[in-house]
């Protein structure tokens, strides 16, 4: 994903809090992905609004952690649910 | 219940009657009666249990969901208990108006099963003059609203040569996933066995056709293939083990761990009318 790249959740796609499970799930068109504290935490940063380059920054001032590693880390996660079709992104 | 990880879903099946006739429908070939259909205010309940059980995920299906009336008050509760609600028609029974009805209450997902890719076959399988054009129309109307869509395509021995433009056909529909499930024999499929068993030399092509266009369509269209069954007399494990990730509710109330359940001999099972489902 390019750094002016605009990451969003497609209609049918969402965030949920499981209260039963007491944790963070995606759900999508007939499925759950449970989530842990660095996806939830990505995921809560995609507003459709920002871009790749801003998410990025925004998470590795907020964790203090080195923003090529977070690059690194987003780059796989979102990766994974846009091939699942869980996410768009927009030039 | 107690030992068991809570199931993520459940399906409901709201009715066994379907405007369609498909030889692999999984029906169970003893259909409970309408009368013995649940009211809605069980359903209502049921939905709400569920969610409280810490199923996130309902599957609305049948028969065809389309054919009970009150398919937009289950949906409405549906979503009023907090689970993500999924549509599994053939498209019959919708109409433009009852879609975007169906939209302002919140359904989340719609599943449209494909039978061919033309009239002929389409209508031919499924057993319904006109069923196919319909669909078609049903289609474009899902597209229109912006439902997400996923295609499921029951092949089998008379229409595997059809999935290429199977594919095709879900790019054009604006479809996120396609299922390809070639034909599980268990209910009415049992019975129609040998005119629905693909070749063996299908079956191969089918898995060449699956692997090269995943690559192909990578992140365009999810492809999730069932492979053909050759050998398998007993029920599958649905979802991955019984009850543990899905339960189904049968329009007469009883609740089954997965489809095939039913018709093994000896197991009874409980009802949503007499119990709550906690207790089950
Ligand atoms: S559309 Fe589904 S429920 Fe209806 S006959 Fe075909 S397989 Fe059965």
């Amino acid at each position: 994903m390019e750094s002016q790249e605009f990451p969003a959740l497609p209609r049918g796609v969402r965030l949920h809090y499981d209260r039963i499970r007491e944790i963070w799930v995606l759900l999508a068109p007939e499925r759950a992905v449970t989530l842990d504290a660095v996806g939830h935490a990505i995921l809560s940063e995609v507003d459709g609004k920002r871009s790749f380059g801003e998410i990025t920054q925004k998470l590795a001032a907020k964790i203090n952690a080195p923003v090529d590693q977070i690059i690194q880390d987003c780059t796989g996660f979102l990766g994974a649910l846009r091939a699942r079709r869980f996410l768009d992104v927009s030039p | 219940m107690t030992t068991a990880p809570p199931p993520i879903a459940m399906l409901a099946e709201l009715t066994h009657r379907c405007p369609l006739s498909c030889p692999y429908c999984s029906n169970p070939v003893e259909m409970a009666l309408q009368e013995t259909e649940l009211p809605t205010e069980t359903w209502v309940r049921v939905f709400q249990e569920a969610a409280d059980l810490g199923i996130l995920q309902l599957h609305l299906s049948g028969g065809e969901p389309a054919s009970s009336r009150d398919l937009t008050d289950l949906v409405a509760a549906a979503q009023k208990a907090g689970l993500y609600t999924n549509l599994i028609t053939s498209g019959i029974g919708l109409s433009a108006k009852r879609l975007r009805v169906l939209d302002a209450v919140g359904l989340d997902h719609i599943q449209l099963s494909l039978q061919g890719t033309d009239a002929a076959m389409a209508d031919k399988i499924g057993g319904h003059r006109g069923g196919y054009d319909r669909k078609m129309m049903v289609a474009d109307w899902i597209a229109k609203i912006g439902f997400p869509l996923t295609l499921n395509a029951v092949l089998h021995r008379s229409n595997l040569h059809q999935l290429p433009d199977m594919l095709k056909m879900a790019q054009n529909m604006g479809a996120r996933r396609i299922e390809v499930a070639t034909v599980q024999f268990h209910g009415w499929a049992l019975k129609n066995r040998d005119a629905l068993m693909p070749t063996q030399e299908q079956a191969k092509e089918t898995t060449r056709i699956v692997t090269e266009a995943r690559t192909r369509l990578k992140g365009q269209l999810v492809i999730d293939y069932v492979p053909a069954d050759y050998h398998s007399n007993f029920p599958k494990r649905c979802m991955g083990g019984w009850g543990s990730t899905g339960l189904n509710v049968t329009p007469d109330g009883q609740v089954l761990p997965c489809h095939a359940a039913q018709t093994i001999p000896h197991l009874t099972f409980d009802r949503v009318q007499d119990r709550p489902l906690a207790d089950i």
